[in-house]
């Protein structure tokens, strides 16, 4: 449990890296002299970023809805489902082959197909998003339900415990670990997953906002986009972090990064 | 043993169980692992809930006090075992089942769980079954060993141990502690196969 970390550290190196790829890049724009439309300097990009930050913020808003709100009907859907599946090795091995078929459903083919079922809004972007994230939280949750200690079952069973109080005590705080492993997983899926939404249905959002900015040789807009999902991916991952490194305390992983 | 067999006297909640590694929640501190027996076992009801002063109380004769707040990978060996003890014998079972209980632990903590486990004990008077293969630990503890050995595994043999107590370190040094010893040992290589001493410690008659 003994952890050693260095704060400053920690949050110098990462800014210190960032500096140096985004300086390393101006240069090379500024020396080779690189049309901005193939590739605009870090200064072009924020340039575009500080001309209209309301239209980043926007659709940055509308994305990240989907995301979250993709993410959590997902992660629930799949805790659900593990708790069936870790229950009985009939029904996982019932279940598990539509789980597989939706996770190897090419997004290209359904999101037009969602979006004449739902049309332009946010219910197509949700469920594009949960395609995604559901599987890995799945997997993820059905390890964590079986992996409790065998030694802590085993004085659960010399009490005489019920079902219901190995689940609550036992199962559901030893699949912590898993489930925010599967989270980790699943937080930048989710934002890919409501981007590509928004960019094959053109709904709006970041992925419209990219979609337009292809259109119209718009490069600088087009990685300001990206710098802003960067920045939001970065965000979420490092919340997840502190969540996990409150809630897994008594966790080897909680020391790590 | 309990007037059934090991599932009846376990539905009756009749049982307490220390094993090598005792399987403690390291998500909850010293006080809520102990507390846990009491909730699954229906112990803490609404009305009249006593269920924080056993646990204080409980925790002081494993002597633990201190560390109430701890979690459990931030104690030693020995202080684990020590919840592990505590945590078993909170429902205040009829049978206390310890299965090679110390035998993770260095010589200096395993002594002295020994004697804490005689300490406790003369306290509490429950029966002890303890399983160990440190044939001076089955002596040192026992009323009876009985003597198991290996394949096919059975009762070889069973040694009334009939040293006086309370038992301390001392104790170990007495000529009839050494006698008992040897005569145990006898025993167990009288047997062919993997050794396994099985001694009682009880309270009342079982």
């Amino acid at each position: 449990m003994g952890r050693m970390r260095r704060p400053a550290l920690s949050i110098a190196a990462p800014v210190l890296a960032a500096v140096l790829i985004l300086s390393a890049w101006e240069a090379w724009v500024r020396v080779r002299d690189v049309k901005e439309y193939l590739l605009p300097a870090p200064s072009a990009v924020l340039a575009a970023l500080v001309d209209d930050p309301g239209r980043y913020a926007e659709a940055a808003y509308l994305s990240l809805q989907a995301a979250l709100i993709g993410l959590v009907v997902a992660s629930l859907g799949a805790f659900i489902l593990a708790v069936v599946m870790a229950h009985s090795r009939t029904l996982e091995r019932a279940l598990y082959p539509p789980a597989l078929a939706l996770k190897v459903t090419p997004i290209v083919a359904v999101a037009p197909l969602f979006t004449i079922w739902f049309g332009f809004g946010l219910a197509p972007k949700i469920l594009i998003t949960a395609m995604i994230t559901f599987f890995p939280m799945l997997v993820n949750s059905v390890i964590g339900l079986r992996s409790i200690d065998p030694r802590a079952y085993d004085f659960f069973t010399s009490l005489n415990a019920s079902r219901w109080q190995v689940f609550w005590r036992l199962r559901v705080p030893s699949s912590l670990p898993y489930v925010f492993a599967g989270l980790r997983i699943s937080v930048p899926l989710a934002l890919i997953g409501a981007v590509v939404a928004e960019f094959l249905s053109g709904s709006p959002g970041m992925g419209q906002l990219i979609l337009i900015a292809n259109g119209d040789f718009d490069t600088p807009t087009l990685f300001g986009a990206v710098f802003v999902l960067a920045a939001l991916g970065i965000i979420l991952t490092a919340s997840v972090a502190v969540v996990e490194r409150r809630v897994l305390f008594w966790h080897d992983s909680s020391t790590g990064v | 043993m309990l007037g059934g067999n090991s599932d009846a006297a376990r539905q009756a909640r009749a049982l307490g169980l220390v094993t090598q590694d005792p399987g403690l929640l390291p998500w909850l501190n010293v006080a809520a692992n102990v507390r846990l027996t009491l909730e699954i076992t229906g112990k803490i009801t609404g009305a009249n809930d006593d269920s924080e002063e056993r646990v204080a109380e409980l925790l002081e004769h494993v002597g633990i006090a201190q560390f109430a707040a701890y979690f459990p990978g931030q104690l030693s060996g020995g202080m684990r075992q020590r919840v592990a003890l505590a945590r078993a014998l909170a429902h205040r079972p009829r049978l206390l089942l310890m299965d090679e209980p110390f035998g993770a632990l260095d010589e200096f903590s395993r002594e002295e769980m020994r004697l804490e486990l005689l300490r406790v004990w003369e306290h509490k008077r429950t029966s002890v079954m303890f399983v160990t293969h440190s044939i001076r630990e089955a002596v040192f503890l026992a009323d009876r060993v009985v003597v198991m050995n290996g394949r096919p595994g059975r009762v070889t043999a069973e040694v009334p141990i009939a040293l006086e107590r309370p038992r301390s370190a001392s104790t170990e040094e007495l000529p009839e502690f050494l006698k008992l010893v040897a005569r145990v040992r006898s025993e167990l290589s009288a047997g062919i196969g993997e050794p396994a001493a099985r001694p009682v410690v009880s309270g009342d008659p079982l």
